[in-house]
């Protein structure tokens, strides 16, 4: 299955390029309720008015608990939603992602609301780091590098 | 996402349990799996390379492909390209199926998951939400079911060390 350098590398390449059309073409993807893919906050903060009356789901973090205000963030910009009708009551700082319909271009109306507090994000960080420093150690036990053929051996030697 | 750790101890377990049942799975083919698992998450690149500052260049740009299942197997193909092994497609693909799996089961906002066969179809499929990816428990039940493996898997190595001397 393993060809050539040259051939590696221009497999390489060309997957890495469809890739990123991907990339590109997933970008310009309008929201499309009917496939489930509503406006998120990126929308939210790309065009104010435009989602105004339709369904959103967004993720912010909260800012104030009276009135329940989150602040979405995308690429360094930010903006302040107030949720109404939200049937729980989370602390200030908690991660909420929000379903709901945008009522004015401030405020959604909350059909559906899941908040975390933040420490289970900071958990979540935690152990996916964990995780991913157990792979690098099997990897470190289980595989060589070999520089002349730029592949990953086996290590003969290796105990598990 | 549920978080890596859930996805990495169900690989773990999953390939564990292969390689009893087929010779040809060894110990590093769990890891393949194990390295699979992860592959949707590198959207996580975001944390790093904002989209909205590609973006902000002009130019219409997402992840999300990454977190479907053509995505990720485009990129256990490329991976595929540095590891000499003739499973390690099969294998760093079965882990990343593994992970949209658990994934289609996350508790979502709207109820319905995401696009996992994009581009091939837009659907999302309604999500049953059984958790959260911040959730601790996902992660306590699969660390409690592959400590279960693990241990199987150290006696049936020691008989099996046993019964070659």
């Amino acid at each position: 299955m393993l060809a050539t350098f040259k051939h590696r590398l221009a497999v390489v390449i060309i997957l890495t390029a469809i890739l990123i059309s991907l990339f590109v073409w997933y970008g310009s993807l309008e929201p499309d309720p009917d496939v489930h893919r509503y406006p998120r906050a990126e929308d939210l903060i790309k065009d104010e008015e435009k989602y105004v009356g339709q369904e959103v789901e967004v993720g912010g973090r909260v800012v104030s608990t009276t009135p329940l205000t989150i602040e979405i963030e995308h690429g360094g910009d930010t903006r302040e939603l107030y949720i109404t009708g939200a049937d729980e009551e989370p602390n200030k700082n908690d991660r909420v992602t929000v379903f709901g319909t945008l009522e004015d271009e401030n405020t959604i109306a909350a059909s559906e609301i899941i908040s975390r507090p933040y420490i289970n994000y900071l958990y979540m960080y935690a152990v996916s780091v964990a995780a991913a420093l157990w792979i690098l150690f099997r990897i470190s036990r289980q595989f060589r590098w070999d520089m002349e053929r730029s592949l990953f051996i086996k290590r003969e030697d290796q105990d598990g | 996402m549920a978080d890596l750790l859930t996805h990495v101890l169900l690989a773990y377990s999953l390939g564990t349990v292969l390689s009893w049942r087929y010779d040809r799975i060894e110990k590093h083919h769990v890891t393949l799996l194990m390295i699979g698992a992860t592959l949707p998450d590198l959207t996580r690149i975001g944390l790093i390379i904002d989209p909205g500052y590609i973006q902000g260049l002009g130019l219409p740009f997402s992840y999300s492909p990454l977190h479907t299942i053509l995505g990720s197997l485009i990129v256990a193909f490329i991976i595929t390209q540095f590891v000499n092994d003739e499973l390690a497609f099969p294998i760093i693909g079965s882990g990343a199926l593994s992970h949209h799996l658990l994934d289609s089961l996350l508790l979502n906002a709207s109820g319905y998951s995401y696009p996992l066969f994009w581009p091939v179809s837009s659907y999302s499929p309604p999500t049953p939400g059984l958790y959260l990816s911040t959730d601790m428990w996902p992660a306590l039940v699969a660390g409690a079911y592959s400590l279960v493996i693990w241990m199987i898997d150290r006696k049936k190595l020691k008989s099996e060390l046993t019964l070659g001397e």
